[in-house]
Order: C-alpha cells, then sequence, then structure tokens
C-alpha cells in the first residue's frame, strides 16, 4: 500500500484508541485514529488544544504516561531493512522499542526550555544519544556531537557541547533539541509544537532548519501544530484532528482551498487575515467537550453549525474520498462523495 | 567552581564573628563576673584564695576593662584553644570538650549516613513505585519515625537490646574500655556500641529524608526532560537514576544541611537518655550550673561546627547542581 502521493508508507497508525485511568474517571483522549506517514513526506496534523495531538504522538514512541494504556488498533512501522513491526506489541522498555525510539523516529518538544536536563551539559544529553544507538566510543560520540551542534547552525560548537542548557537561549535550545534528535540518522522526526515556545523570528529560523534538515536526509516530518501558517509552509499533506480521530484529511491545497467539514472550515475562518489580526482556535463556537465525556455520533455536533440533526448524535460518519488525496468524515457529503 | 567555594569562605566571616559575639555575651550573661563567683565557691568549700593568683587572673582576663577589650582577650585566646576554665570541674574547658565534642560530631555524622543509606533507596522506592503497597508500608513508617520523639525510640530500642538480646546498652564504650585511652580496640568497642545512637538519632531524619526525596522524585518524574531522555530510548532504569533521581538529590543535599542543628540537638536527647560521654550531657549540666565558660565554649563550637556544616552542604549542592555554581 502507499500514501495518497504514492510514497511508500513508512509509518501507519490504524484505528488507534487511547485511554487515562484517572482518578476523575477515564479519559479517551484518541478515538480511532487513522493516518500514515509516507517515506520522506512531512505530514501536518492540526487540532486544537487537548484534541489528543500529542498523545498519539507520545503513543507511537510508546511513551505514554504510565496512566495510560493503547486500548485498541495498531502503530505498523516500517524497519529499515523492509520488515513491519506493530508497535503496539512491543513492550515500552524491550530492547526492540528503545532501538526504535531515537534510532528509528525521533521527537522533538515545544519547551525547549524545560526538555534538556537541566543539571547535564548538552554535550552529554547529546552523547548519550549516540553512544545508545551506535558503535561509538565516547571520543567519536563528542566529535559527532559537535558536527551535530555545527550543522544546526550553532555557532563554535566544540565550546557550547560542554555549556549546560541554561547557558543557551530559546532558539539556540530547540536548535540543539533538532541536533540530538537527528544525531543518531532516525527516518521519521515528530515534531510537536516546535516553535509555539519561541518568538517570532526565531520561529521562522527554526522551522526553516528543521525543512532544511529535512530535505538534506530523507527525513519524513511527522509535525504537530495548531497553527495553519506553520502547516502550509511546512506540510505536503494535513490532518485535521478534532477530539482524538482525524476528520478530514488531503493535500495542503485541497485543504487549505477546499475545506469540507464544518470543523475545518471554523479553523480556516480562525486563520491571522492579512490585516494581522489573529484569533485563537477557540473563537469556535461552544466549548471543547472533553476527553472524559466524548460525545456520541460525530463529536463534533455538539458545536458544528452544519448540524443535520438526530444522525450526527448517533452516527459516526465514515470517512469519504473526495478526489485523489481528500478524505473527510462528515453526513453532509454523504450523498457527494466520489 | 573554586571562585564559589572561595567566596562562600568569604560570608564565613562575619557569620562567625556574631556567632563568637553571641556566645560571649552567654558567658557576660550571669550576675557578677565569673571571677567573684569563683572566689566565692572556692570561699564557700573552705579553700583559701590566694590573693596573688587572683590578681593574675584578673590580669589575664581583662576583668574591670571595657566590654570590648574583655572580648578581644577571650577571643584571641579562643583562636589559640584556650576556653577558660571551668568552675565546676576546676579543669580547662578544652580538656572536657574535646573528646566529647568529637564523639558527638562522630555520632551525628554517622546518623547522617545512616539516614542517607536507608532513606535514598526507600524514597526512591516510593517514588517509583508510587501508591504500591511498598510506598504505603514506607509511607507509614516513615510518619511513625517522624512524630516518635527520639527519647522514646532510644528507650523502646534500650528495652528491646536489653530484654530481648541481651546487650548491654548505655554509654559508648565496655565497662573494660570506658577509662582506657584511645586504640583502635577501643574505636571497634566503641563501633559495637554505636548502632543504637546512630539508629536513634538518624530515625527522624531519615524519616524526613524519604519524604523529601519522594515528593522531589514524584515532582521530577513528570517533567518534561524526562520525556526526552524515554524519546532517546534510554533504558528506565539508568533514566530514573541519571535524570529525575539526581534532580531530586538538590533539594535532598540542601536539606542536609539543616539536618545538622537537628542532628546535634538530637543527639544531645539520645546521649544524656543513653548516658554517653557526648556533649549533650555536659551542655546540660554546665547550663544549669551557670558553668558559663564552659558553656560558652560549648555554644561556640556547636555553632561553627554548623556553619562548615552547612558550608560542606553548599559546596555539595553546587557539586550536584551547576546553576549555582555558574551564578
Ligand atoms: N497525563 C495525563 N493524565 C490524564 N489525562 C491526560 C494526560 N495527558 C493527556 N491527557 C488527556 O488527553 C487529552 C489530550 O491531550 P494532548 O496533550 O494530546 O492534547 P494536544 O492536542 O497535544 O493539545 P495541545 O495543543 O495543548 O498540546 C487531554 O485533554 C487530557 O484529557
Ligand atoms: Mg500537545
Amino acid at each position: 500500500m502507499v500514501t495518497a502521493k504514492g510514497l511508500p508508507w513508512i509509518l501507519r497508525v490504524n484505528d488507534l484508541y487511547v485511554e487515562f485511568w484517572t482518578h476523575d474517571g477515564v479519559a479517551r483522549p484518541v478515538n480511532g485514529l487513522t493516518l500514515q506517514v509516507g517515506k520522506g513526506q512531512s505530514v501536518g496534523v492540526v487540532g486544537e488544544s487537548g484534541c489528543g495531538k500529542s498523545v498519539t504522538a507520545l503513543s507511537v514512541l510508546r511513551i505514554l504516561p504510565k496512566a495510560a494504556r493503547i486500548s485498541g488498533g495498531k502503530i505498523e512501522l516500517q524497519l529499515r531493512d523492509g520488515s513491519t513491526r506493530d508497535l503496539t506489541q512491543l513492550s515500552t522498555n524491550s530492547n526492540e522499542m528503545r532501538r526504535i525510539r531515537g534510532g528509528e523516529i525521533a521527537m522533538i518538544f515545544q519547551e525547549p526550555m524545560t526538555a534538556f536536563s537541566p543539571v547535564h551539559t548538552i554535550g552529554n544529553q547529546l552523547c548519550e544519544a549516540i553512544l545508545l544507538h551506535t558503535d561509538c566510543d565516547e571520543k567519536e560520540a563528542k566529535e559527532r556531537s559537535v558536527e551535530s551542534l555545527r550543522s544546526v547552525g550553532i555557532p563554535e560548537p566544540h565550546v557550547r557541547i560542554d555549556e549546560y542548557p541554561f547557558q543557551f537561549s530559546g532558539g539556540m535550545r530547540q536548535r540543539a533539541m533538532i541536533a540530538m534528535a537527528l544525531v543518531c540518522n532516525p527516518r521519521i522526526l515528530i515534531a510537536d509544537e516546535p516553535t509555539t515556545a519561541l518568538d517570532v523570528t526565531v520561529q521562522a529560523q527554526v522551522l526553516q532548519l528543521i525543512k532544511q534538515m529535512q530535505s538534506q536526509i530523507g527525513l519524513a516530518l511527522y509535525l504537530i501544530t495548531h497553527d495553519l501558517g506553520v502547516i502550509a509552509q511546512m506540510v505536503d499533506y494535513v490532518y485535521v484532528m478534532y477530539l482524538g480521530c482525524i476528520v478530514e484529511e488531503g493535500g495542503v491545497d485541497d485543504i487549505f482551498e477546499t475545506p469540507l467539514h464544518p470543523y475545518t472550515r471554523d479553523l480556516m475562518r480562525s486563520i491571522p487575515t492579512v490585516s494581522g489580526e489573529r484569533k485563537p482556535l477557540s473563537t469556535i463556537g461552544g466549548v471543547v467537550p472533553n476527553a472524559y465525556s466524548i460525545p456520541s455520533g460525530c463529536s463534533f455536533h455538539t458545536r458544528c453549525k452544519d448540524m443535520q440533526g438526530e444522525v450526527c448524535r448517533s452516527e459516526r460518519p465514515a470517512p469519504r474520498r473526495f478526489g485523489e488525496s481528500h478524505r473527510v468524515s462528515c453526513v453532509l457529503y454523504e450523498d457527494a462523495a466520489r | 567552581m573554586a571562585r564559589f567555594v572561595f567566596r562562600r569562605l568569604l560570608t564565613l566571616i562575619p557569620t562567625l564573628l556574631v556567632i563568637s559575639i553571641i556566645s560571649f555575651i552567654v558567658i557576660q550573661l550571669p550576675p557578677g563576673d565569673w571571677l567573684s563567683t569563683y572566689v566565692m565557691q572556692l570561699a564557700q568549700s573552705g579553700t583559701l584564695v590566694d590573693q596573688a593568683e587572683l590578681l593574675a587572673l584578673e590580669r589575664r582576663y581583662a576583668m574591670g576593662q571595657p566590654m570590648h577589650i574583655q572580648y578581644f582577650r577571650w577571643i584571641s585566646r579562643v583562636v589559640r584553644g584556650d576556653f577558660g576554665m571551668s568552675f565546676e570541674y576546676g579543669q580547662p574547658v578544652r580538656e572536657l570538650i574535646q573528646e566529647r565534642l568529637l564523639l558527638t560530631v562522630f555520632i551525628s555524622f554517622c546518623s547522617l549516613i545512616f539516614s542517607w543509606v536507608v532513606a535514598f533507596p526507600i524514597g526512591i522506592y516510593s517514588a517509583v513505585k508510587q501508591h504500591s503497597m511498598g510506598d504505603y508500608a514506607a509511607t507509614f513508617v516513615g510518619f511513625l519515625g517522624l512524630s516518635t520523639p527520639n527519647f522514646m525510640i532510644a528507650l523502646v530500642l534500650m528495652y528491646v537490646a536489653m530484654q530481648h538480646f541481651g546487650l548491654s546498652v548505655g554509654g559508648l564504650f565496655s565497662p573494660e574500655y570506658v577509662r582506657a585511652p584511645w586504640s583502635a580496640a577501643r574505636f571497634f568497642d566503641m563501633l559495637k556500641n554505636l548502632w543504637l545512637p546512630v539508629i536513634i538519632v538518624g530515625t527522624s531524619g531519615t524519616a524526613t529524608l524519604i519524604r523529601v526525596l519522594r515528593n522531589n522524585l514524584l515532582d521530577e518524574l513528570q517533567k518534561q526532560y524526562v520525556v526526552t531522555a524515554r524519546a532517546k530510548g534510554v533504558h528506565a532504569v539508568r533514566l530514573t537514576l541519571k535524570y529525575p533521581v539526581r534532580m531530586a538529590l538538590i533539594p535532598f543535599v540542601s536539606v542536609a544541611g539543616w539536618q545538622l542543628p537537628e542532628l546535634v540537638s538530637g543527639e544531645m536527647i539520645t546521649a544524656v537518655v543513653l548516658s554517653l560521654p557526648t556533649t549533650g550531657p555536659l551542655l546540660l549540666s554546665a547550663l544549669l550550673a551557670q558553668d558559663m565558660y564552659l558553656a560558652g565554649g560549648f555554644i561556640l563550637l556547636l555553632a561553627v561546627l554548623m556553619v562548615i556544616g552547612t558550608l560542606l552542604s553548599d559546596i555539595l549542592l553546587a557539586l550536584v547542581d551547576p546553576r549555582i555554581r555558574y551564578e
């Protein structure tokens, strides 16, 4: 099977369910989510805060918090040797899973300020990754770390490598984070809102860097964001996520030019206008239901401007295909589907 | 790091000055100067006071001179190790204190090590296995240790040791070594008797440390850098020890700093109950008898020890937390 753009797939998440067992009950942040990432493809996942974007990414790496468990579905990864593994079947701390983390799939996070240990040098934390995934000795690992810091544009890497994270600026830290993620040549990079915590000019530089690294080493990018501007700039294929499922997917052009799902259209309306005015995503009407009580049927029906009545409340709409790669899950398009 | 230690040493000077002044005030506190008290005591016991000796003493201690001169006389002798005379014992304070102080420091130090060695694994286990039976058990025992006064633990342990194990308790030395001079055999004999006071003095500190470590670690385990390290593929056990435990150690080390005074005062009470030849009982009796040179000397030395302890723990803190040494 190939992805919509004709690329062979490398990561395939199929009908994934994740539950959190907490004192307040069971939260279900991921509900039957399906998505694919092609080799070297850049894919964006967009959705409001709390819709399960991060939880999905953590599930893929099998680093969910203790309270969470994957209660259904498959996460298939194509390994370098061409074989396939269902990551949900591996145990979190197994050697194989640990080889995949960092070795096959790497991840960078939103908060460059807290993502490094404050009491270990940057070099120590970079070398750790190299020593884990390669046969390098300490000296080679250090050389490689310096090289990778240089490649992400950190000046004087041989000096900075012995510095602590608090001696780095936010932007530099995120660069170092990218260096650490890529230092073991992974094939997929999951970037969870990599620029949200940075100021605007630095944001552009970091995005530019990710893009450049991606094309240099043929990496697949799985970019999580709630900023549609970033999506437009960075990816070819978009998944629109609402309460743990994909409600619409398609090429960037499809999504931006002909958004179909009422939720996607609401999201589009919240894009900053030319005048620079920027409304937060939460300007979509109604309250976001929480993961403890996901609405029945189409989970968006509580806030949908095009509610069709009972059917939306009771039936979960299946994805319909529009054109080559555009899919939407909404009753509005039940008959129009081609 | 060297600069940090140097700066830290500089701040020590005013602290030591204040401590010495306070100790001096303690010495001066009772009405009348100590010399007249001394003469009175001698007179009461029927000893004749030699006028020449009296004069010599008066000159030596700068009696009748302004306060600050007396202070300087006193402190310059203290620096050379002369703490004055104890009238209770009629001996130089230094002779009385020396060995006892060493024992107090030794017991407190052993208690500190004991509480760290016990608290460390239990605290980590409790946090990593939060809400497990082991965690609940550790918390329960910890609270018990925290809320039981030291003397109570001392009495119970003494009872158990004597009644059920037939051990001789009380004191630090077996009868044959009490008056013996220091030797390897005497030292080992002391080690044999040490466990009881060490456990007693260390218990409440251990309970505090377990709770501190557990809570810190629970906080740290939630942090983003833990997720980052997991995402790199670090093994869970190695990860816990390298990152969150290391971070949780930081407040742990700073707790150790203010644990010292607690240990020493805990040691004093315990020493009274167990009749240990350490500083506790002596200080208590010195205070009761208004034996002011003895009491003042004690207070001075204990306070200085405390300051040194805090300094050591600060240096340790800077070693585990780079952010402190770069400030
Ligand atoms: N540690 C946790 N314990 C309990 N529930 C959790 C936990 N982490 C996440 N959840 C649940 O999962 C839901 C989705 O969280 P997630 O972090 O994936 O959102 P997100 O889409 O990444 O949002 P954001 O844009 O704010 O990062 C949350 O609303 C919450 O209900
Ligand atoms: Mg998130």
